[in-house]
């Protein structure tokens, strides 16, 4: 009787500490340890990771481009362990379809993986009996999704809710400062510019933060990514243009160099801006948005959006990476130097 | 007779300055004859935005297309009578898929277009050498033979392209690959255009000038021979124009599917039965055909679609009505 008792009083401690948390397409996953090894699939995935643990210590595996992203940049410098962490699990490109017995050799405890690219590239981890995460990224209630997960994997809850609590604070003091804008502008956002241009149509993030500083997007007229002639671009005629943070080297004076774009108000007014990098691209959602949230609206209405944004960076830096930027990285993430060219940049923002 | 002449007159004019002036930005005719009058002496005040789109956008773009658009359909016309198959199209030779490939791995090596270009050549014409190599038996071809080492070269080279989009950046290459593929004339530019329109011009030229030739090829090797003709030069040397042509589209406009294919059937109803007449008019139609599809691209929304999705939405259902009525007659 009493064997039994202590087996009933064991299995309920068990099931007590047992961690659980629930991913994005809403599965449960299970741990009956704490999680220590942890594998990234999703590109982006790594950078929110390592600021909510404050470390690098619990990955074990990145995708390849994550590594290309942190190469030579701040993220990078910091914890330049991820740059030798093991990426031959998956492909190079746009392949996230993992090498199961690759990603087994690593012993994760837990693999993050997209929940919105098909169950043909979920479904292996899963069948091979690993935790898998599903994770998307679409949107800022995606971005606070995220960071639950992998607090509460990681069982750093504090942390989250002062991310999210930066984050909150931020969007209202925003969404203040937007409201008294009387004349909007036109803010267009180009996802791709050098091949093809693509710009951010309705529903994306980049829709989201233009709207959210009191700007319009004129590409709200479709949704999502899409391609446009540079004719379409002139007919817009936008006041604000922002270069994406993907291509590399591209630059405002790609713009405002056009054959085309030269004779635009964006380009005669040189307001044509490349999105800074810091843990990550500031394009996309990520833990550093509030920060995109500032810079946008200090560019496109210095008058009524007025953060000591150098101040706001190596303060969030110190919350998120619990280190202290220096003005070289401020500079660097910044784009200082490329964006020295563009209206009221180096007065804002040195 | 000259009220018909002075019909197809007016809509060869009329297509191309409906085309220049029309799009997202509002322009007029009159925007565009004060424009072509400062070409040649400045006399008017114009917009300088108006001014730009149409002298760097639309009329390169439309140039482009009229290029591509008459090469495209006078190949698939010389490919449809060398093989006496009124199914075949360019593709079927290879050239499409080796310069799809070669304009797919010049965006993801290098940032330089006109490298995306000159790769996307370079390997329309090594799709071909492939061909040559594996169809040449003891010196002859058989048109099976052709067909099927097409396959083989066409396969291999989409493997390759598969392999490049494998290892493409999905924030970035993967992206301008992806559409490069799918066909745009949206990068059409006069410097493009002087390095690959007199190349496709000129073997547009020849391949007419081969016209005759190509209707003996239509005969059959047999007959072919039997009349006195190198099968196998005049054939290769058709093959060769239409890879020149096929490798210079593909790199300045990428994959654009279906042209060849269908145009050559409309202009049978227009034209003679040879094929010096058949070209002729194919690559009139062509060009405006392309120009009318480049348009829609351009012009249906604010999103630049594709031109493979619309070529093949109208060239799709169009060829089917085509076959339809060649079956019921």
């Amino acid at each position: 009787m009493r064997i039994l008792l202590i087996t009933i009083c064991m299995f309920w401690a068990t099931l007590a500490s047992a961690l659980e948390v629930v991913d994005q397409k809403g599965r449960t996953i299970q741990f009956e340890n704490p999680v220590e090894r942890v594998v990234s699939i999703p590109i982006p995935a790594p950078s929110m990771f390592i600021s909510i643990d404050g470390s690098a210590d619990k990955l074990v595996g990145v995708h390849q481009l994550t590594k290309t992203a942190m190469k030579g940049r701040f993220l990078g410098r910091l914890f330049p362990e991820v740059l030798q962490l093991p990426s031959d699990f998956v492909g190079g490109g746009f392949n996230f379809m993992p090498n199961v017995e690759g990603v087994l050799a690593l012993k994760p405890d837990l693999v993050f993986q997209w929940g919105n690219y098909g169950d043909e590239i979920f479904d292996p981890l899963t069948n091979a009996g690993l935790n898998v995460a599903a994770i998307m990224i679409r949107n800022e209630q995606d971005t606070r999704e995220w960071i639950r997960i992998m607090s509460t994997v990681l069982g750093k809850e504090d942390k989250a809710l002062k991310m999210v609590n930066w984050r909150e604070q931020t969007m209202k003091e925003v969404k203040t400062n937007s409201a008294k804008i009387q004349k909007k502008k036109n803010v267009l956002y180009f996802r791709l510019f050098k091949n093809n241009l693509q710009v951010a149509g309705k529903g994306t993030y980049n829709d989201f933060y233009i709207n959210l500083i009191g700007g319009i997007n004129p590409a709200a007229g479709n949704k999502g990514f899409y391609n446009v002639t540079p004719e379409q671009v002139v007919a817009w005629n936008p006041d604000i243009v922002l270069m994406n943070g993907f291509e590399p080297k591209l630059s405002p004076k790609d713009y405002i160099e056009h054959p085309v774009f030269s004779v635009t108000d964006a380009a005669l007014n040189k307001t044509v801006y490349s999105m800074p990098l810091g843990g990550y691209r500031w394009d996309p959602p990520n833990q550093e948005s509030p920060l995109t949230w500032m810079w946008l609206g200090m560019l496109t209405y210095p008058e009524h959006h007025s953060y000591p944004l150098r101040d706001e960076i190596k303060r969030s830096y110190k919350m998120l990476y619990e280190t202290d930027a220096a003005d070289s990285d401020l500079n660097e993430i910044l784009k200082m130097k490329m964006n020295a060219g563009s209206k009221g940049y180096t007065n804002l923002f040195k | 007779m000259f009220l018909k002449k002075l019909g197809l007159v007016l809509i060869a004019v009329t297509i191309p300055v409906l085309y220049i002036t029309s799009g997202q930005l509002n322009s007029s005719v009159a925007d565009l004859g004060k424009i072509l009058v400062n070409l040649f002496h400045p006399t008017f005040e114009l917009d300088a935005i108006v001014e730009r789109v149409i002298l760097l956008i639309r009329i390169p773009r439309a140039l482009t297309a009229m290029i591509c658009g008459a090469g495209l359909a006078a190949c698939g016309c010389a490919l449809q009578g060398v093989f006496a198959n009124p199914l075949i199209g360019p593709q079927i030779i290879g050239v499409y898929s080796g310069a799809a490939f070669g304009g797919a791995l010049g965006i993801l090596i290098s940032e330089n277009s006109f490298l995306t270009l000159s790769l996307a050549f370079l390997f329309g014409l090594i799709a071909m050498i492939l061909v040559f190599v594996v169809a040449r038996v003891q010196g002859y071809t058989s048109r099976l033979t052709l067909v099927l080492a097409g396959i083989v070269s066409s396969s291999f080279f989409l493997a390759l392209v598969s392999m490049v989009k494998f290892i493409a950046d999905p924030d970035d290459k993967l992206p301008a690959i992806t559409y490069w593929l799918m066909g745009s004339f949206a990068t059409a530019s006069y410097a493009k255009i002087q390095l690959v329109g007199p190349l496709i011009l000129i073997a547009l030229l020849a391949l007419i000038i081969l016209g005759y030739r190509i209707d003996v090829l239509n005969l059959g090797d047999d007959h072919a021979k039997s009349l006195g003709l190198n099968v196998e030069r005049n054939r290769w040397s058709v093959l060769g124009l239409v890879t020149v042509i096929c490798a210079g589209v593909v790199s300045v406009a990428g994959v654009v599917g279906w042209v060849g294919l269908v145009v050559p059937h409309i202009a049978r109803n227009f034209s003679k039965s040879n094929h010096f007449s058949l070209l002729t008019v194919s690559a009139f139609i062509g060009a405006y055909y392309m120009m009318i599809i480049d348009y829609l691209c351009r012009g249906l929304s604010s999103m630049e679609i594709p031109l493979g999705v619309i070529t093949a939405l109208i060239g799709a259902p169009f060829f089917a009505y085509l076959l339809r009525r060649r079956l019921e007659s």
